[in-house]
């Protein structure tokens, strides 16, 4: 990808920026590490792109990438500054799609949105529905155990909090194998689940509808 | 080298035995020798074993080939179900069954390993500590292993050569569909362990 504008982050990011500049470090780790498990994957399908940050560790130069968010500030300034070949943005609410399969999903700060119960569902279908069967699938959270220490603002927003056993019991409704990894700040590990900041769960091979 | 035996005699560490229990034999020649010269490298590797163990998890039984002398059976074995260690050519097997009499561990000598089970294992760990794997024995391991693996489970390798990302990558990528690269060289700032070439396939 070659970008010969200037990049114009949304007043959010921006904001984010100016007040807690190490939380950048942290946000590009959580996309190195998804890019490190996705390496072998052609195509990306990342659900939750926001402005597109990530688009391009995900995509490194050479595969096929779609960011899908909600947000249409977002995705504008997303397809302003990052938009190029072979790398897409869309607005689309994405639970619910069912189209191309691709070879990786990834999905971060995203799930602790989406209510526990029938939406939680629908993001697990979107992600089993658009990944192939040898897909690999990433998604980070912020741990439940964190809660204490997040903004007002963040706890409002996170209404679905996992824990490294739920994140992990959930991953085994939907793929063969499941692994685990903890994060703090931008430093990924396999420490005691409980203390990590953060948590990722790489499930691989998807299990098909009778879980088999 | 000095019998620990020797140097704290049972009555020095009464109290302790009886808080603890005495199960503090002397450790056998390698583990001893890097306690002595090689602490640096002893810590890595039980992170390595760590790593592996964590990876592996509930998958299911596992089976590490030159558990460090019984050191890396038990550090994985600590978030697996049973290991099986297959104990380097050079180990007491004896000495080492002594040293970890743990239900949860079972060890078996060097030659006892064409006689593993297929599709038995959730986990299979080879570390080559020594450095002494060729590229056509990587490529055995893996195949060995994909056989011995049972459907879900993890095969964890690595080790420290400088040319061993790519001997591994594409040893695994052949009998593996899915393989995660750890370690030297990678582009994350910091995923721990990163001073080896970790290979993890399913």
């Amino acid at each position: 990808m070659s970008i010969n504008r200037a990049i114009r982050l949304s007043p959010h990011m921006a904001y984010n920026l100016r007040k807690d500049p190490k939380r950048l470090a942290f946000i590009f780790a959580r996309y190195a590490f998804a890019a490190q498990m996705t390496d072998c994957c052609e195509s990306i399908l990342e659900l939750g792109c926001s402005e597109g940050i990530g688009a391009s560790m995900l995509h490194k130069g050479v595969k096929s990438y779609l960011g899908l968010d909600l947000d249409f500030p977002a995705v504008e300034a997303a397809n302003n500054n990052f938009e190029g070949s072979g790398i897409c943005f869309k607005n689309d609410n994405f639970l619910g799609l069912s189209g191309d399969k691709y070879g990786a999903v990834v999905s971060l700060d995203v799930i602790e949105h989406i209510l526990h119960g029938e939406d939680e569902d629908g993001f697990f279908k979107t992600i089993v529905d658009n990944i192939s069967d040898e897909g690999v699938c990433v998604v980070g959270t912020p741990n439940v155990t964190s809660t204490p220490y997040a903004s007002i603002e963040s706890q409002k927003g996170h209404v679905n909090m996992f824990d490294a056993k739920r994140l992990k019991s959930t991953f085994e409704e939907h793929f063969k194998t499941v692994f685990i990894f903890s994060m703090n700040d931008e430093v990924v590990h396999t420490g005691y689940y409980p203390m990590a900041h953060y948590l990722f769960a790489v499930g691989c091979s998807k299990l098909d509808r009778e879980g088999v | 080298m000095t019998s620990n035996d020797t140097v704290n005699p049972e009555e020095s560490w009464k109290e302790m035995i009886e808080e603890f229990g005495d199960s503090h034999g002397s450790l056998g020649p390698k583990l001893s020798e890097f306690f002595h010269s090689d602490s640096y490298n002893l810590m890595w590797y039980v992170s390595w074993f760590k790593f592996a163990g964590k990876m592996i998890g509930d998958k299911g039984k596992a089976l590490v080939f030159d558990p460090l002398e019984g050191l890396g059976s038990w550090t994985v074995a600590c978030e697996t179900n049973d290991v099986v260690g297959v104990l380097a050519a050079d180990d007491s097997y004896e000495e080492i069954c002594k040293a970890w009499p743990c239900e949860k561990l079972i060890f078996k000598k060097n030659e006892a390993v064409p006689n593993m089970g297929e599709h038995e294992f959730g986990g299979v760990v080879y570390y080559d500590v020594g450095h002494k794997k060729t590229t056509s024995e990587w490529n055995s391991f893996f195949e060995d292993a994909s056989h011995m693996l049972k459907d879900g489970g993890v095969v964890i390798a690595g080790g420290r050569s400088e040319d061993l990302s790519l001997i591994l990558k594409e040893a695994a990528s052949g009998y593996f569909k899915t393989v995660f690269m750890f370690g030297q060289g990678q582009p994350h700032p910091c995923i721990s362990p990163f001073n080896a070439v970790i290979v993890m396939a399913c």
